[in-house]
Parts: C-alpha cells; sequence; structure tokens
C-alpha cells in the first residue's frame, strides 16, 4: 500500500470532506450526529487509502461506508432522536406507501431497524435518499443489479405490511 | 427497463454529481449540471463547504484504531502462524483463463489471489473447493508480483464481465481489495477473473477468454461452487 504521508491525507480530507458531509446530512438530520458519522468515515478510509487515487471507486467506497455506518448507529441508538426520526421519515417514504403515513410509534420505527436486513436498508437508502441508479447501488454495494432490484422489492413489500399492521 | 425511481427522473444521483466535483464524471452529467439550476447550487454548495478542522480529530482517531489493531495483531499472532501454513495460494502468472485451470498452490511472491468468505460473523479463507452461499461476502487479497494495477470482474453473462473493481496496486506488495461482494442466489457458480496489468488496459475478452493474453497482462479466472441448501451455522467453515 502505497505511503500516504500527511499532506496528502489533507488534501485528500479537503476535498473529499464537503461530499462525506452533505452525504450524511441527507442521511441525519442534527449536524452533531453527520459530522461525528463524517469523522468515523475518515478514520476508516485511511486503512484504504490506496483508494485516493481512484475518485470513482473511493466515491463509491465512501457511499457504502457511510451508509453503514449510520445503519449501525441507528440500530445502536448511538444517534439523536432527531436524526432517528429523520431516518425513520426517509425509510417510509422510500417505501410504496401514503406519504402521509407515519410510523405508528418509536417502536414501529425500532422495528424496523432493528428486523430489516442491513442489505435492505442500505439498498434502500441509496435508491430513494442519494438517487442512486440501480448499476450504481450494485456498484456500490458489491451485488448484482437484479440483487438490487430484489433488495428494493422486498423493502417495498416489507414497509407496506408495516403500515397496513399498523 | 426502469433503474430509477420514478419521483426522480431527470436529475442524476448524488454520486454522479460527486464524482463530477472529483472531477471523474461522464460529459452528460457535466452538461447536464450546467444547465440545471439544482444540480448546479448542490454542486456550489459542496465548493463552499469548508472542512471542518476536525482533522486533527481524524487523525487522532487513526492514531488510536492503529494501536487497537496492534494490540489485536499480537492477541491473535499466534492463530495467524498456524493459519499460514494452510494458506492456499491461487494463481500463477500468465496463466490463461479457462475454468478448468487448476488451482496453483505456490509461495509469497508470486502472482497471487486469496480469496476470502465472510459469513455472519466469520471470515476463512476459501479453501478452493468449499461451495458459497446466498449472502456470504467476498473479499480479495492479491500478491502482484511485478504488476502495479488489479481489476477484478463478474462473468455473469457469457462473454460480458462485468467490473467489479479497478485499482492501482503497489508491485511486489500484498494488497487486500477494499471491495467486497455480496454473493446471491442466482446460478450454480460465481465466476471471478482477476486482471493483473502494467497501467490501464482496454480488456479484449474474446481473445482473453480464449487463453490469449498479451504481455504485460495476466488473466487469472476463478469458478466459486454456490450452495442453494441454506447456508450452515456462521461459525463453521466456508
Amino acid at each position: 500500500m502505497p505511503p500516504l504521508d500527511g499532506d496528502s491525507f489533507e488534501d485528500c480530507y479537503r476535498k473529499v470532506f464537503p461530499l462525506v458531509l452533505a452525504k450524511c446530512r441527507r442521511m441525519l438530520r442534527g449536524d452533531a450526529d453527520a459530522m461525528d458519522v463524517t469523522q468515523e468515515v475518515f478514520v476508516r478510509l485511511w486503512k484504504h487509502r490506496e483508494l485516493v487515487e481512484e475518485p470513482a471507486a473511493l466515491t463509491a467506497w465512501l457511499y457504502r461506508a457511510s451508509t453503514r455506518l449510520v445503519i449501525d448507529r441507528a440500530r445502536q441508538r448511538k444517534l439523536s432522536q432527531e436524526s432517528l426520526q429523520h431516518l425513520g421519515f426517509v425509510l417510509e417514504d422510500a417505501g410504496s406507501v401514503d406519504a402521509e403515513a407515519r410510523f405508528a410509534s418509536r417502536r414501529q420505527l425500532r422495528s424496523v431497524l432493528s428486523e430489516c436486513p442491513e442489505a435492505e436498508l442500505e439498498a434502500a437508502i441509496l435508491s430513494r435518499l442519494d438517487r442512486l441508479t440501480h448499476p450504481e447501488i450494485a456498484e456500490v454495494v458489491g451485488v448484482a443489479e437484479r440483487t438490487v432490484r430484489r433488495l428494493l422489492g422486498r423493502f417495498d413489500e416489507r414497509m407496506v405490511a408495516l403500515q397496513e399492521t399498523a | 427497463m426502469t433503474t430509477r425511481p420514478a419521483t426522480v427522473p431527470t436529475h442524476p444521483s448524488y454520486l454522479a454529481l460527486d464524482r463530477f466535483c472529483l472531477g471523474a464524471a461522464s460529459s452528460d452529467v457535466a452538461q447536464h449540471v450546467e444547465s440545471c439550476v439544482a444540480c448546479r447550487s448542490y454542486v456550489q454548495s459542496l465548493a463552499d463547504t469548508a472542512p471542518a478542522s476536525g482533522v486533527v480529530a481524524v487523525k487522532a482517531g487513526i492514531e488510536r484504531q492503529r494501536r487497537n489493531r496492534l494490540r489485536k495483531w499480537w492477541a491473535a499472532s499466534s492463530v495467524l502462524a498456524a493459519a499460514a501454513c494452510l494458506l492456499l495460494v491461487f494463481g500463477r502468472a500468465g496463466s490463461a483463463p479457462t475454468e478448468g485451470t487448476p488451482n496453483y498452490v505456490g509461495a509469497k511472491g508470486l502472482l497471487s489471489v486469496w480469496i476470502y468468505v465472510k459469513r455472519g460473523p466469520t471470515t476463512r479463507l476459501w479453501d478452493g473447493k468449499q461451495p458459497v452461499f446466498a449472502g456470504d461476502r467476498l473479499r480479495l487479497k492479491v500478491d502482484p508480483a511485478g504488476y502495479d494495477r488489479v481489476e477484478v470482474y463478474s462473468l455473469q453473462e457469457p462473454d460480458a464481465p462485468a467490473l467489479l473493481y479497478a485499482g492501482a496496486v503497489v508491485p511486489g506488495h500484498n494488497t487486500a481489495l477494499p471491495e467486497a461482494w455480496e454473493i446471491d442466489g442466482e446460478g450454480s457458480a460465481e465466476r471471478l477473473i482477476v486482471v493483473f496489468s502494467q497501467g490501464i488496459v482496454k480488456p479484449t475478452w474474446d481473445r482473453w477468454l480464449k487463453g490469449e493474453v498479451e504481455s504485460g497482462v495476466s488473466v487469472l479466472p476463478f469458478v466459486i461452487p454456490k450452495s442453494s441448501a441454506p447456508p450452515p451455522d456462521s461459525s463453521g467453515s466456508p
């Protein structure tokens, strides 16, 4: 792995920081949460610093890492209520459900976050929140396009079922 | 086939816009940004965002992570030493991409690919025989020998390999690729092709898949059988 000195890392940080923060802000309402996740993404990026020279691979990795970090933190209740609620709205709007309908309770939101497979949550966030196409999601997540279609279909079904039981 | 949600049909994804900001976007995206106020505004907002002073915190986090890793490394060193004895190294410089190529067992320093299978919390080196299951994740480590670039393709459709990863590597240094790929339930095998080269080369699959590989390129195919049975317990051997 090529050495990346402090100056090079700071260059990368300056260049990529706004993109990562914007991505985190789309997922999280609280700015403190977004900043915290952004910092953690950069800590993890150090392990993959060979990506710095490959913008396409770098951005794919950043999207995957930040999305998974947010999902992990949401499941571990390491986000503010404001951010959790915002993520909940994002997720329910992602499904083919009445946009006016909202989670009936915090318990229902917790249920989605804890029971929905991470891969489905990840695909839903990348698709509906970040507007990624299926080929882009396939590239970011590292699965086939048909798998992306299946994940999003299952997520939609899950959300519809959830609203029906509410 | 629609590949984008119906609610946002006209704008590029944020990923495409971010790549545009890094100078890695297609001309279509560039043209769109030029003519779209909303996308131009997003791009401008990124340009206007000053990085927080948090680079110091990031560096501190990196240092903490490094120390933790060292501690774990020492704790696991005896296990790693035992595992190293069982390490299977696949691949050989200049081998042709025929499906029947037997797995090559060799020493460090040769062109090599290690395939790791993550199932649940457990990650193990693929032994060249055991099937993988839907939901397993594959990750590759390579020894590029004298090559400075590696590309990984999935051969899902005949004659149309899909690029999974491309990046530079340091010749002679083992490198774990940053990407991991999840196995789906389709088909009876996962076919991976790992291409090593000196610099960027344009794939010539019609020739490569017949085993006609030019100088300066090595193409290593791997056929990993898939099982349709439910995966065993994640603590079991993949």
